[in-house]
C-alpha cells in the first residue's frame, strides 16, 4: 500500500512521443505526445470517434503505432512482456472472472504473487470494506449489479499495484447516482493508493471531478493543458457552455 | 356472439396446433416407451407375462446384468466426455492459430458429417488386430502375427469404443467451444489476466478454461448423454460383455430365451429415467448460462 | 475495432515461438492422418481383398464399383431404398417441424421445449425396441411406413429444435408487418416467412434426410431386417469382414453428408453473411 503524497512522485511513468496510427487512408492518431506523472490522473476529454480509446490501447501496448514510441519508466513498452508491464486496462465492462466469487476476484493478483493466506485475507477484507462490498464477498459475479461489478473490478486492479491504470469511460454505463458514487470512490482510492492513471471520458463534469491533469482530444490530436483553469477556459472542452447552461436554467 | 366464440376457439386451436405435433409424434411415443418398458419389466405385459412381479428386477439386479451394464455405460460415457472435453477445450483455449484455421474448420465439419457406422468401420480398419496399425507393426517386426497386436477393438477397456465415440462427438464440442470463445470474447479476459500478472499459460489455465467449463457445462452434459445412447459404435467395436445400454437392450430382446426380455426392459426403464433427468439438467444449465 | 486482431498488435509482431510451431505441426499431422483415412477408404473400395500384412488391397481393380450396377449387388438397391425413405422422412418432418418450431419459439415454454428435446438425447434403437410392440399392433412392423414413422419421430424433433433455435427475428418483424398491412395467414407464409426462411428450410430438410439416410438402429428394429437400407447392407458387410464392400458402402453413405454440409455452409453463409 502506497501512502506517500502525490508530490513525492513527480517522475514520469509513461511518455508517448510522436504517436501515429492509421488504417488505410484514415489517420486515427496524429503526432500524439503525452507525459504521465506518477500519482496523477490524466484525463482525456473528447467526443466519440476522436481516437481516445485507440490512444489508450497504444499506451497499454495492445496496438503498435506506425510511428513514435511509448516509454514505460524509460523502457520501450513494446519490449516488455504483457504480464510484466504493470499496466491494467479497464473499460465499462467489468470483466469479472465468472468462476470466482467476489473475494477471489479481488484477491486474484495477490494469489499470483503467492502472498500468504493471512495477508490475502487482511488486504482483501480491507479493500472490500473500502468499497462497501464486504457482505457480498461470497457472491458470484452474475449476482452483482453493474455498479458493484465495477467496484470489484476496480478493487482487483488496485490490489494488483499497477504502475498505470488505463480507464476507458469505465462509468458510462452506470446510472447518474451510481456514477457519482463511483467517481468519489475512485478519487478516494487514488489518493489513498497513489494511483497513476489515464482516464478517458466524454463527460466534462466527470473530467473535472477525477482529473489532476487534463487533455482534449479531437481528430486524432491531443492537446494538453498546463492548468485546470486553462482547461476550463478552452471553448472546445464545453465547460463554459455547461456553466452558461446551468446559469440560464437558474435564471428561468 | 356464438360465431365470435367459435372464431376465437378456431384461432386458438390453429395457434396451438403445433402442440399436437409434439404431443402426437414425440410425447406419446416416448411416454409409451417408458410405460411399456416399465410394464414389461414388472410382468404386466408381454407374451409370457404373469401379472405384477418384481422378480425380473430382482434377477436383473442379482445376476449383475443391470449393474454391469449401467457401470460400463457410465464408464464409457464419462471417458468419452473427458477425452472430448480435454481436446476441444485445449483447441479452443490454447490454439489461437487453430481457431482461425480454415483447415481445422473443414476437417471438423467433414468429420461431424461422418456417420457413426463409418467411424466404426474406419476404427476397425486402423486398430483391429488385422488393421493398418497391426500391419505396420508387423512390417516393422514388432509383432509376428495379428494376434500379438494389442487389442484396441473389442477389448476389455473398450478403448476402441471410446475412441470411436470421441471422434464422432469431438467436432460438435470443438465447434461449440471455439464459437464460445468468440461469442464471450475470452481474449479480453486473457489479456486482463496477463495485465494482472499471469503468464499466458496461467491465464489460460486459471481463468479461461474454468470459465469455459462453467459456460459450456450444458454441452458437457449433452456429450455425456449422446455418448450414453451410442449404438452403432459399441455394437461393432465393443466387448461382448458387459455392453452399453442400447446394445445390451437390443441383444437381450433379440435372444432366443424370451425370459431375458423383461430384464432388458428393466434396463430400458432405467435408461429413460436417467436420460430424462440429465436432459432436465442440460436445459437448466443452458438457461442459467443464457440468463447471465 | 478489435485491438487484439489489429495488424498493429505487438503479439502478432513476435517471431514464431516454439509452441506455435508445434501447434502448426500438430495440425498438419492431424490433416495428414485425416487424408490418409479417406485415402484408405477410397483404396479399399477400389480393391478386392486385403490380405494380412499387405498395406493395399490384393487387387486394385475397381471391382466393387463395377459390380455396383449388377443385379447381384445389393448396394444399388439399398441406396435407392434409403434415398426414398429419407426423402419422405425429411419432407414430413420439415413441414411439421417448421410449424412446431415457430410455435415453440413464440410460446417459450420450458415444458414443450423439454418434450422437443427428448428425441435429441434418447437412443433411437432403445425407443425403437420399446415401440416395436406398438408397431406390430398397428401393422407397421417390417414395413416402409413403420420405418418412416419411427424415423420421423426423431427427425421431427431435430427439425423442431433447429427452427426454434435458429429462427431469424427479421422474419417475425416481417410477419407483424404483413399482418399489420392486412395480410392473412397465407400472405404471411408467402411474403414474410418463406422468402427469408427458405435457406433454413433447405438445411433442415437435408439434415433430416441425412438422419434417415444414416440410421441403422430404427431400420433394423422396426424394419425387422426386411427393409434393405444401405446401413443394413454395410453392417452385413462389416460382419462378414467384406472390407471392400464395407468401404464402398461407407463412401456411398458418406457422400450425402459431404454434399449436405456444402449446401448448409453455403446457404447459412449467404443468409448471415458470416464465415461458416
Amino acid at each position: 500500500m502506497n501512502h506517500l503524497p502525490r508530490e513525492a512522485h513527480a517522475a514520469s511513468v509513461i511518455e508517448a512521443t510522436g504517436i501515429r496510427l492509421g488504417y488505410g487512408n484514415v489517420s486515427v492518431l496524429h503526432d500524439v505526445n503525452m507525459q504521465l506523472n506518477s500519482g496523477h490522473t490524466f484525463v482525456i476529454l473528447g467526443n466519440s470517434g476522436c481516437g481516445k480509446t485507440t490512444l489508450l490501447k497504444v499506451l497499454a501496448g495492445n496496438l503498435q503505432p506506425q510511428a513514435g514510441h511509448v516509454l514505460l519508466q524509460g523502457e520501450d513498452l513494446s519490449q516488455i512482456p504483457l504480464s510484466k508491464r504493470g499496466i491494467i486496462y479497464l473499460d465499462q465492462e467489468a470483466l469479472l472472472f465468472e468462476h470466482l466469487n467476489v473475494f477471489e476476484n479481488v484477491a486474484f493478483a495477490l494469489r499470483l504473487k503467492k502472498k500468504s493466506e493471512a495477508e490475502v485475507e487482511t488486504r482483501v477484507q480491507q479493500m472490500l470494506n473500502r468499497i462497501s462490498l464486504s457482505e457480498h464477498a461470497k457472491k458470484m459475479s452474475h449476482q452483482l449489479s453493474g455498479g458493484q461489478k465495477q467496484r470489484v473490478a476496480f478493487a482487483r486492479a488496485v490490489l494488483a499495484e499497477p504502475k498505470v491504470l488505463l480507464l476507458d469511460e469505465p462509468f458510462c454505463s452506470l446510472d447518474d447516482r451510481t456514477r457519482t458514487m463511483m467517481q468519489e470512490l475512485y478519487k478516494a482510492l487514488c489518493a489513498e493508493f497513489g494511483i497513476t492513471a489515464v482516464f478517458v471520458t466524454h463527460d466534462v463534469k466527470e473530467a473535472l471531478l477525477v482529473g489532476d491533469a487534463f487533455g482534449y482530444m479531437e481528430g486524432g490530436m491531443l492537446h494538453s493543458f498546463a492548468t485546470v483553469e486553462e482547461f476550463m477556459r478552452d471553448s472546445r472542452t464545453g465547460v463554459v457552455q455547461e456553466i452558461d447552461f446551468w446559469n440560464g436554467i437558474r435564471k428561468k | 356472439m356464438f360465431s365470435n366464440i367459435r372464431r376465437h376457439i378456431t384461432v386458438g386451436v390453429i395457434q396451438d396446433s403445433w402442440k399436437l405435433g409434439l404431443l402426437g409424434l414425440i410425447a406419446l411415443p416416448v411416454l409409451w416407451s417408458l410405460l411399456y418398458s416399465l410394464a414389461f419389466s414388472l410382468g404386466l405385459t408381454g407374451r409370457l407375462a404373469k401379472g405384477w412381479t418384481t422378480e425380473h428386477w430382482q434377477r436383473a439386479l442379482m445376476d449383475g446384468f443391470l449393474a454391469r451394464t449401467i457401470l460400463h455405460s457410465v464408464y464409457v460415457a464419462f471417458a468419452v466426455t473427458c477425452v472430448v472435453a480435454g481436446i476441444s477445450l485445449s483447441i479452443a483455449a490454447f490454439g489461437a492459430e487453430l481457431r482461425r484455421s480454415r483447415l481445422l474448420l473443414i476437417m471438423l465439419l467433414v468429420q461431424s458429417g461422418t456417420p457413426a457406422v463409418v467411424v466404426a468401420s474406419q476404427t476397425m480398419n486402423w486398430f483391429a488386430s488385422g488393421g493398418m496399425l497391426s500391419r505396420i507393426a508387423f512390417q516393422c517386426g514388432l509383432v509376428q502375427s495379428p494376434n500379438e497386436f494389442p487389442a484396441i477393438v473389442n477389448d476389455t477397456w473398450s478403448l476402441g469404443t471410446i475412441l470411436g465415440i470421441s471422434v464422432t462427438l469431438l467436432p460438435l464440442a470443438t465447434l461449440y467451444f471455439m464459437n464460445l470463445w468468440e461469442a464471450i470474447g475470452f481474449e479480453r479476459y486473457c489479456r486482463l489476466a496477463k495485465q494482472l500478472g499471469c503468464s499466458s499459460y496461467q491465464a489460460t489455465l486459471k481463468v479461461v478454461i474454468p470459465m469455459m467449463i462453467q459456460r459450456g457445462s450444458s454441452m458437457l452434459v449433452l456429450i455425456f448423454l449422446l455418448a450414453l445412447g451410442s449404438y452403432e459404435i459399441p455394437l461393432l467395436l465393443g466387448r461382448q460383455s458387459p455392453q452399453m445400454f442400447s446394445v445390451a437392450l437390443q441383444q437381450r430382446t433379440g435372444q432366443f430365451n424370451l425370459l431375458n426380455r423383461p430384464q432388458a426392459f428393466a434396463l430400458a426403464t432405467i435408461y429413460f429415467i436417467a436420460c430424462s433427468g440429465l436432459l432436465l439438467l442440460y436445459l437448466r444449465q443452458r438457461r442459467r448460462v443464457n440468463e447471465r | 475495432m478489435n485491438a487484439s486482431t489489429s495488424q498493429g498488435s505487438p503479439e502478432s509482431w513476435q517471431p514464431y515461438s516454439w509452441s506455435m510451431r508445434i501447434v502448426k505441426l500438430g495440425l498438419f499431422l492431424v490433416f495428414a492422418i485425416f487424408l490418409l483415412n479417406i485415402g484408405m477408404l477410397v483404396l479399399l473400395s477400389l480393391g478386392s481383398g486385403w490380405s494380412y500384412p499387405r498395406f493395399v488391397p490384393n487387387r486394385v481393380d475397381g471391382a466393387p464399383w463395377m459390380n455396383l450396377f449388377q443385379s447381384r449387388s445389393g448396394i444399388l438397391r439399398s441406396s435407392l431404398v434409403s434415398l426414398g425413405i429419407s426423402s419422405v422422412v425429411a419432407s414430413i418432418s420439415t413441414i411439421l417441424g417448421l410449424w412446431t418450431g415457430v410455435g415453440l419459439r413464440r410460446a417459450r415454454s420450458k415444458v414443450w421445449l423439454y418434450i422437443a428435446y427428448l428425441p435429441f438425447v434418447l437412443s433411437p434403437v432403445t425407443v425403437g425396441l420399446c415401440l416395436l410392440d406398438m408397431s406390430i399392433r398397428l401393422g407397421l412392423a417390417s414395413t416402409y411406413s413403420g420405418v418412416i414413422w419411427a424415423q420421423s419421430i426423431f427427425a421431427y424433433g431435430f427439425v423442431t429444435i433447429f427452427f426454434c433455435e435458429t429462427w431469424d427475428v427479421q422474419i417475425d418483424k416481417r410477419v407483424h408487418l404483413v399482418r399489420g398491412l392486412g395480410g392473412n395467414s397465407i400472405d404471411v407464409w408467402r411474403h414474410a416467412i418463406l422468402p427469408r426462411a427458405w435457406p433454413l428450410i433447405v438445411v433442415a430438410w437435408t439434415q433430416a434426410a441425412l438422419f434417415s439416410w444414416l440410421d441403422y438402429g430404427l431400420v433394423s428394429v422396426i424394419g425387422g431386417g426386411v427393409i434393405p437400407s444401405l446401413t443394413l447392407s454395410m453392417f452385413a458387410y462389416l460382419r462378414e469382414a467384406s472390407v471392400n464392400q464395407a468401404a464402398q458402402s461407407a463412401m456411398i453413405l458418406f457422400l450425402p453428408s459431404l454434399i449436405s454440409f456444402v449446401i448448409a455452409s453455403f446457404l447459412l453463409r449467404s443468409k448471415w453473411g458470416k464465415e461458416v
